[in-house]
């Protein structure tokens, strides 16, 4: 496994304590993390708590990665999908959909952005729970972020335009005169 | 601190409760000796003490804390904790309800959870769908859109027209026109 190697990770690494993420030790962890990563890649946006999805990230991520630089005639490669992900159809998806759709962008292949906390409504009401929606990218559901606004027709940003042409034109103009 | 004084109170009323079946009748029994015609059921008394003195604090605070938490300026003071105003909501400028500065907008999230769930649900074959995934890309097509035929994608149809604000090109560009 020592053979295999990637660029650095292009998402944020959270700082919380890996053990505590889930009770259990080590075995119930990776069960947590194989659970999230299948339903990852199967509906390509979830929500859920932000320790165990932020730390999910990494390994979809990692698993895209190593997919894309070595392809499916690596034994190592293979191994690792066979070990992380449980369902076997989804190996095939991640091989023949996530990497010809991958193949030009560099940074992270994932989106997570933080949903808002709703106060009191769990079980110890006075620790905020944070959720977040994860997601791949360039999936076929509507954008998060809304769309990028039109701001040309603003009117301050009218005159800012008229006032910038004017002084352009002057400018000109004086250049022209030295010239002369 | 709350969380510990919580969760001690719940250990000490579990352990009395399942102390007070050895010392006590059960309170279940009271049951057996009542005419069955009775309609209204009494609940029996609880043979517990009243448990609200396990929350009370055991010793008293001095004046010097006591005015610590009332008028300093420290944030365990209670003028600061609960009298600031605070400064990290933002406007939302698609619908303008409020939302903490690092979250996103949750009431225009809502509509876009239930676009997601219905085209999901839009899906004909859901065993296919969980079980033996499709190996191609997943292409929606609305009412009012072009139809086209592409063998490398899945295309599902949706008997319903495209949302305003769902625009089509999914790959958005800057300073565009909406
Ligand atoms: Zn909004």
């Amino acid at each position: 496994m020592s053979n295999l190697s990637t660029r650095t990770l292009r998402v944020t690494v959270p700082h919380a304590i890996r053990s505590k993420i889930t009770g259990g030790g080590q075995n119930a962890r990776h069960e947590k993390i194989k659970a999230i990563l299948g339903e990852l890649f199967r509906h390509e946006r979830i929500e859920g708590y932000i320790r165990t999805h932020d730390e999910t990230r990494q390994y979809a991520e990692r698993l895209i990665e190593l997919a894309k630089k070595y392809g499916d005639q690596h034994v190592g490669t293979m191994q690792l999908m066979d070990y992380w992900v449980n369902d076997k159809d989804l190996i095939h998806k991640v091989f023949k959909v996530y990497v010809p759709r991958y193949t030009n962008t560099i940074g992270p292949y994932t989106n997570s952005y933080r949903l808002p906390i709703k106060y009191g409504e769990f079980k110890f009401p006075h620790i905020p729970r944070q959720n977040i929606v994860l997601e791949m990218k360039d999936n076929p559901y509507p954008r998060i972020i809304p769309d990028p606004r039109n701001y040309s027709n603003i009117l301050t940003n009218v005159l800012l335009n008229e006032a910038r042409k004017e002084y352009r034109t002057e400018r000109n103009n004086r250049n022209e005169k030295k010239d002369k | 601190m709350l969380s510990n004084l919580i969760i001690r109170y719940r250990l000490i009323t579990d352990q009395l409760i399942r102390y007070s079946q050895f010392l006590f009748s059960s309170p279940t029994f009271a049951f057996v000796d009542m005419p069955t015609t009775t309609t209204t059921i009494t609940t029996p008394k609880s043979s517990l003490p009243d448990m609200s003195i396990l929350l009370t604090q055991k010793h008293r605070a001095t004046i010097e804390r006591r005015r610590i938490r009332r008028h300093s300026d420290l944030p365990m003071s209670l003028m600061i904790k609960y009298g600031t105003p605070r400064q990290d909501l933002h406007q939302c400028l698609e619908c303008g309800t409020w939302h903490e500065k690092k979250t996103i907008c949750g009431n225009c999230y809502d509509r876009i959870r239930k676009e997601t769930q219905a085209m999901k649900d839009s899906y004909p074959n859901k065993d296919e769908f969980n079980h033996n995934h499709p190996q191609q890309e997943i292409v929606y097509v609305y009412k009012n859109d072009e139809k086209f035929h592409d063998d490398t994608k899945r295309i599902v149809e949706i008997q319903r027209e495209r949302p305003t604000w769902f625009s089509k090109n999914l790959i958005p560009k800057i300073n565009t026109t909406k």
